[in-house]
């Protein structure tokens, strides 16, 4: 915790700053109570930050495509329009059925969808291009676990949408501990276990949305998803980038 | 949103809205929180000679009423101050002629109240039909029609209080049908399922944030052309259903056979029978219709001058409205949507003859017992106007309904031919939709642009040195404290504090520390949040820093001596912390903002207080505040406002910030913690229901009306996007709104119209809602069902706001003359248009008889009175009450009611849960009622005065208060004291009971004579003179003048 005048927060601020630093100190007095009052300035470097967080997290039905959670980041770092992420997602859970791939990877210009069915419910995540793919299934995974031991019995008998929406605070804990930077060290074990998520299915979301038809993981009556697809190969973009 | 659009419809600085728009909606309905005491004061025309009051002051002539004083006099006693008549001539402001007004254009150009046709243009009647006045029951509680529903499962919902205790359990799992499981959602999954009290239950929250123009409301105008219809139901007139299936042909009567049953009508009446009545609707006899010839008690011309009895003895009841008693027991309650006229006039040009206003006044999101709640896959609405399905649609046959507001025929979707009340298929009008006026709808994923918002609440605390010496921090942070598990919301709920003087505070509750970390943001030209994620935070997981935090705040700032306010900073920061999610920003400041953006300069010069010319500065200063509100607005962020000052702080200007947000503005002059308890404790109560209110997040509403009907102004907190879809950030339940109507096309060929009202909402437990009210109205075309109709309360709500806009943008004094001329022209009307025998005397039709004590009343509110010392920020808070108060909580506002309580009985008391509660008459409002032996409660709403008299009656004095004397009475004495009395009983009981009515919870004060709170009794003596305005009589003649010219 930084006190006030601590060495941080001159070092952070800028010159503009020092006079308000100045006039902090004369409140400094009655500010002490709380041992950890802190002055705050802006940080002067602008660091851009590229999120490295999951960005938009839904989980939904997939019978009918009824939403049960969801999560959205909107801060305005990203400046992002989450919005029509979200509208690609919820037609992406109308086209999900019984047979579709259980683990997939969409990608959607600089950003891409990752989902995993289980039991029924799809989970979904929408990261940045760069995010670590096998973070995001771990994540994915994570909710996955969680989610079906609170609420996986009552999932056939909603009808509201949102119905779990209560669970978007374990999403957001649970999002934090997915960051996507030296934290992720600390979770190792996630790596091995998913060994082979290279081989995940990707394809492209505005090809699966435009044909139409429920995505499909049956080769024989489907047309190929994507020449990524068909090559098996994972897909250039999805690699992990080292941070 | 361009600027510009804002501009039309909002009316910030002034032009918005000419016309004002009305006030609250709500009347006081009988069962619900009316404020109506019945009570009924008799007195005959014998007029107690001067009243023997002695404590009135010199100043109220108790003789007044005498008929004797001439017009002119009203010059006399009062000090040099009149010259001008005060209610001058009324010039006939510019009104323009109301015609089809493109509905900006209106809104640029207030309509004048004067004279002029204000209101709606409308040309003559063809036939003055004898006026027909339903007396049908009064309207019916909602809910009670239908049953609770053994629906397929059927959840009931025990009423809880609202607030955190709601269980929002609807939904889990009791709606699905048994089935098979894969199929959840399937479309029999309809439930119904019937909720208690008030509170609606709230899981989740979802919210959307902007457009849901197209989502909810649907886009299309609400007068478009209804696409043609197939042969069948072209015209918009009820009466072509040519092929009815058997099963209902019997309760269709076309026209004609309507026609022949009705004896009581004349020709000129088939307005009534039923427009497209829904089969449903309508009892195969027809025998119903009958009971509209009643008499027309309402129309009974009353000569005011010489009826001085004119209080009802029991509440005011709104006018009942023509329609078939079937129609009108599905009505929507009069406290939640009531319209200006109850009979709509059929054209324009009759609207304009009869000089009324044509508006409605809502009160959406009323705190109500019985709401009837339906899940369902698909909510039925119309194709062409989005209008949701209603009591007043008609079903041509059992899959074809057509709408009642744009008349385009749709199918019934096959959902809804099941009915979860009756477990029945096939009776798609017996559905709840169908059966209730107000409805809620639990709304599926196509009305959520984003996943439902949390609760979200942020407090903004003022710590100035002058801001601690009020002492307000303590009673917030108590009081937070207290309530803080009764805060409406979820486990997801969120909370965040901020405090600012000439710094900006912030306060890291993140779980995990061991105490709250403050965070100080000096530079305030250029605002930013220091750490985005800890500074809102769950309040289940973060309870206990929170609590640190409430408990240290107060002391934290006692030695302060920073006299600076930087509170545009401080709303800039609350709206950054906010915008990621929206919710709620409450903001308490007690001084000017002297730092920063958004600075203010004191602008009230105190020798102006009194003046009679015209007030300035009743607009905003700076268009900062509003920018900002509209900026909260766009991200679903309400900005509610708690103004704690001796000073003037230029409400006029910051109030913007909740007017646009969809907030509430709060007052409390002159608070201190030690100097004014009776303050103190209002703030109390206030925070205490502010606090554990329901609350709706992200909502927008859309009012809808049959085609040929146009709204045009909008009155209230909001902000109006696309033309009709009102944005409302938060919705509370003590919001009201009004609109002005006009009359765009003839409505020749309708019996009646259909007004709905919709509010999509999400829920403090993340579920998103839509409540739906629809009223209707049979449309008539002579003047004398107009008068028959009108709504006195109402109408006079309605004008207040019209008023309020009209003093900002005109000036007072164009304000107070067109309220006069509002009741001189509609007296005008009445007489050369529906009396038929001219008589002399100011004639009033018995509905209207309160009008011109109404409109006197409004003359001698903090508002718009003159002459009188106020308040430059009393009066803006007055006026934004008439803006945004429901009509329920207005009308006592406006004119209070006066009880004597010192010789209560329990003869005619009314028997409410074993309790006795007596019912004393409601008096006048003259000091001639008075009398030094006795004790008088005047209730003005929010406030209670119990005023004694010198002399006053030993035994009220210690079997009531307690004390032994006159003189014993403590000074700021404001509850009853519980003894074991009958008197005590009784007196507490009928407290109590009006208490009871309203949802806050109104101070008492027990005021002596020479108590300073004497003065706001005696200036709601409003039939009195005053040394600057008229008494009642005095009024009456100035209007007889002015009619009779």
């Amino acid at each position: 915790m930084w006190l006030v005048g601590s060495r941080d927060a001159i070092v952070s601020g800028n010159s503009g700053q020092l006079s308000a630093f100045t006039l902090s100190i004369r409140q400094y007095s009655w500010i002490c109570w709380l041992h950890t009052a802190r002055l705050c300035v802006r940080c002067p470097f602008g660091i851009r930050t590229q999120s490295r967080m999951v960005l938009l997290t839904m989980i939904a039905r997939v019978a009918d495509g009824l939403l049960l959670a969801a999560s959205m980041q909107e801060d305005e770092q990203s400046g992002r329009d989450l919005q029509q992420y979200q509208s690609q997602a919820k037609l992406l859970f109308r086209k999900l059925n019984e047979h579709s791939p259980n683990r997939c990877t969409l990608e959607a210009g600089s950003v891409v969808f990752h989902y995993v069915i289980e039991q029924g419910v799809c989970y979904l995540a929408l990261c940045e291009v760069g995010f670590s793919k096998k973070l995001a299934f771990a994540y994915l995974e994570d909710l996955q676990t969680e989610f079906h031991e609170r609420h996986g019995k009552k999932v056939p008998t909603v009808s509201r949408p949102y119905s779990f929406i209560e669970f978007d605070t374990y999403i957001q804990k649970t999002k934090k501990s997915y960051i996507d930077n030296r934290a992720r060290r600390n979770l190792g074990n996630i790596n091995t276990e998913l060994q082979d998520v290279q081989r995940i299915m990707v394809a492209n979301i505005e090809e699966v949305l435009q044909r139409g038809e429920a995505l499909s993981g049956n080769e024989t009556s489907q047309p190929p998803l994507s020449s990524g697809f068909q090559s098996q190969q994972p897909v250039q973009p999805v690699q992990e980038v080292p941070q | 949103m361009s600027t510009t659009g804002y501009n039309s419809q909002n009316g910030a600085g002034g032009q918005p809205y000419a016309n004002g728009p009305s006030q609250n909606p709500l009347l006081v309905p009988p069962s619900g929180a009316g404020y109506n005491i019945g009570t009924q004061p008799l007195y005959s025309n014998q007029m107690p000679a001067k009243a023997p009051l002695s404590t009135g002051p010199g100043p109220y002539n108790p003789g007044s009423y005498q008929m004797t004083p001439p017009v002119s006099s009203y010059q006399g006693p009062g000090q040099a101050s009149l010259t001008r008549p005060p209610m001058g001539p009324v010039q006939p402001a510019p009104f323009r002629p109301a015609g089809p007004m493109a509905p900006q254009s209106q809104n640029s150009t207030p309509p004048p109240m004067p004279s002029a046709a204000p209101y709606a243009p409308q040309p003559t009647w063809p036939y003055g039909a004898p006026p027909v006045s339903v007396s049908s029951p009064p309207v019916p509680t909602m809910g009670n029609h239908v049953t609770p529903v053994p629906g397929p499962v059927p959840n009931r919902h025990s009423p809880s209080p609202y607030g955190a205790g709601h269980t929002p359990p609807l939904h889990h799992g009791a709606s699905l049908p048994p089935g098979p499981v894969s199929l959840p959602a399937s479309s029999a999954t309809s439930s119904y399922t019937y909720q208690g009290a008030g509170q609606v239950p709230t899981p989740g929250e979802a919210s959307q944030i902007n457009s849901f123009d197209h989502l909810e409301m649907g886009t299309k105008g609400m007068v478009g052309p209804p696409p043609p219809q197939t042969g069948l139901a072209g015209r918009p007139t009820g009466q072509s259903y040519p092929s009815l299936p058997p099963g209902y042909a019997n309760m269709v009567p076309s026209a004609s056979p309507l026609q022949s049953p009705k004896p009581p009508y004349s020709p000129a009446h088939q307005p009534y029978q039923q427009p497209q009545a829904n089969p449903a609707q309508l009892s195969p006899s027809l025998a119903a219709l009958s009971l509209q010839s009643q008499s027309p008690e309402t129309l009974r011309a009353v000569n005011l001058l010489q009826e001085r009895n004119i209080l009802p003895p029991g509440p005011v009841t709104p006018p009942t409205p023509c329609l078939p008693q079937d129609l009108q027991k599905l009505n929507c309650n009069p406290e939640v949507f009531r319209s200006t006229l109850a009979n709509i006039p059929q054209t324009q040009s009759l609207l304009n003859k009869a000089k009324l206003p044509l508006g409605l006044l809502l009160h959406p999101f009323k705190d109500l017992s019985q709401l009837p709640v339906v899940t369902s896959s698909t909510i039925v609405r119309c194709r062409s106007c989005r209008t949701y399905i209603n009591p007043f649609v008609s079903f041509l046959d059992q899959r074809r309904w057509k709408c009642n507001l744009c008349y385009r025929v749709n199918d019934v979707p096959e959902e809804f031919m099941y009915n979860p009340v009756s477990r029945s298929y096939g009776e798609p009008h017996k559905r709840p939709e169908v059966q209730n006026p107000t409805i809620e709808f639990i709304a599926p994923s196509e009305y959520m642009l984003r996943p439902p918002q949390p609760a979200v609440y942020l407090f903004v605390l003022d710590v100035s040195h002058n801001a601690v010496e009020t002492g307000y921090l303590d009673v917030v942070c108590q009081s937070l404290l207290d309530n803080l598990s009764s805060l409406p919301g979820d486990t997801r709920t969120k909370i965040g504090f901020i405090t600012f003087d000439s710094t900006i505070h912030f306060y890291n509750l993140q779980e995990g520390l061991s105490q709250p970390q403050m965070l100080i943001v000096s530079d305030i030209d250029d605002i930013f949040i220091p750490t985005p994620d800890s500074l809102l935070v769950n309040l289940n997981d973060c309870k206990e820093l929170v609590q640190d935090l409430l408990k240290g705040l107060p002391q934290m700032f006692n030695k302060t001596m920073e006299t600076q306010s930087a509170l545009g900073p401080a709303l800039q920061a609350a709206f950054k912390l906010l915008s990621p999610t929206g919710g709620r920003a409450s903001i308490f400041q007690t001084q000017l903002p002297t730092l920063g953006v958004g600075a203010l300069k004191s602008r009230e010069d105190p020798n102006q207080r009194a003046s009679l010319k015209d007030i300035q500065h009743l607009s905003p200063a700076t268009d900062f505040y509003k920018k900002l509100a509209l900026d909260c607005s766009g991200q679903q962020v309400a900005v509610d406002l708690f103004l704690l000052s001796g000073q003037y702080c230029d409400l006029a200007s910051l109030g913007c910030i909740s007017r646009y947000s969809a907030g509430s503005v709060y007052y409390y002059p002159s608070y201190h913690h030690q100097h004014n308890l009776a303050e103190v404790e209002r703030f109390q109560k206030d925070l205490k229901r502010y606090l554990t209110r329901k609350i709706g997040f992200e909502a927008v509403m859309r009012i809808r009306c049959t085609k040929g009907l146009s709204i045009h102004t909008f009155h209230g907190n909001f902000f109006v996007r696309s033309t009709d879809l009102l944005s409302l950030p938060n919705v509370n339940p003590d919001a009201g709104f009004a609109v002005q109507m006009s009359i765009e096309e003839n409505l020749m060929d309708l019996q009646a119209v259909s007004f709905q009202a919709a509010l999509l909402y999400t829920s403090s437990k993340g579920e998103r809602r839509i409540r739906v009210h629809t009223m209707c109205l049979p449309v008539v075309n002579s003047m004398a069902d107009i008068f028959a109709g009108a709504d006195v309360q109402a109408i006079t709500g309605l004008l207040a706001s019209m008023a309020v806009d009209r003093s900002v943008s005109a000036s007072l004094s164009d304000a107070r003359d067109a309220l006069t001329n509002a009741a001189v022209d509609s007296l005008t009307a009445y007489r050369s248009s529906v009396l038929t025998i001219q008589q002399p005397g100011l004639l009033a039709p018995s509905c209207l008889r309160l009008f011109p004590l109404y409109i006197l009343a409004l003359l001698k509110q903090k508002a718009f009175r003159t002459g009188t010392s106020t308040r430059l920020d009393d009066r803006v808070f007055a006026m934004f009450q008439l803006k945004y108060q429901p009509l329920s909580y207005l009308v006592l506002m406006i004119h209070p009611a006066l009880y004597r309580v010192d010789d209560l009985t329990d003869e005619g008391a009314l028997n409410i849960n074993e309790r006795t509660v007596p019912q004393p008459k409601v008096l006048q409002l003259s000091v001639e009622k008075l009398n030094r032996e006795g004790a008088f409660l005047m209730d003005a709403g929010s406030v209670m005065l119990l005023w004694m008299g010198r002399n006053c009656n030993p035994s009220f004095l210690s079997q009531v208060l307690g004390v032994p004397s006159y003189a014993a009475v403590p000074q700021n004495m404001n509850q009853l004291p519980e003894l074991d009395t009958a008197e005590s009983v009784r007196t507490r009981a009928f407290v109590g009971w009006l208490r009871e009515q309203r949802p806050f919870f109104p101070v008492l004060h027990i005021v002596r004579e020479e108590s300073p709170l004497k003065a706001a009794f005696m200036q709601n003596m409003v039939e009195d003179r005053t040394e600057s305005a008229l008494s009642y009589y005095e009024y009456l003649l100035h209007l007889q003048q002015q009619t009779s010219k």
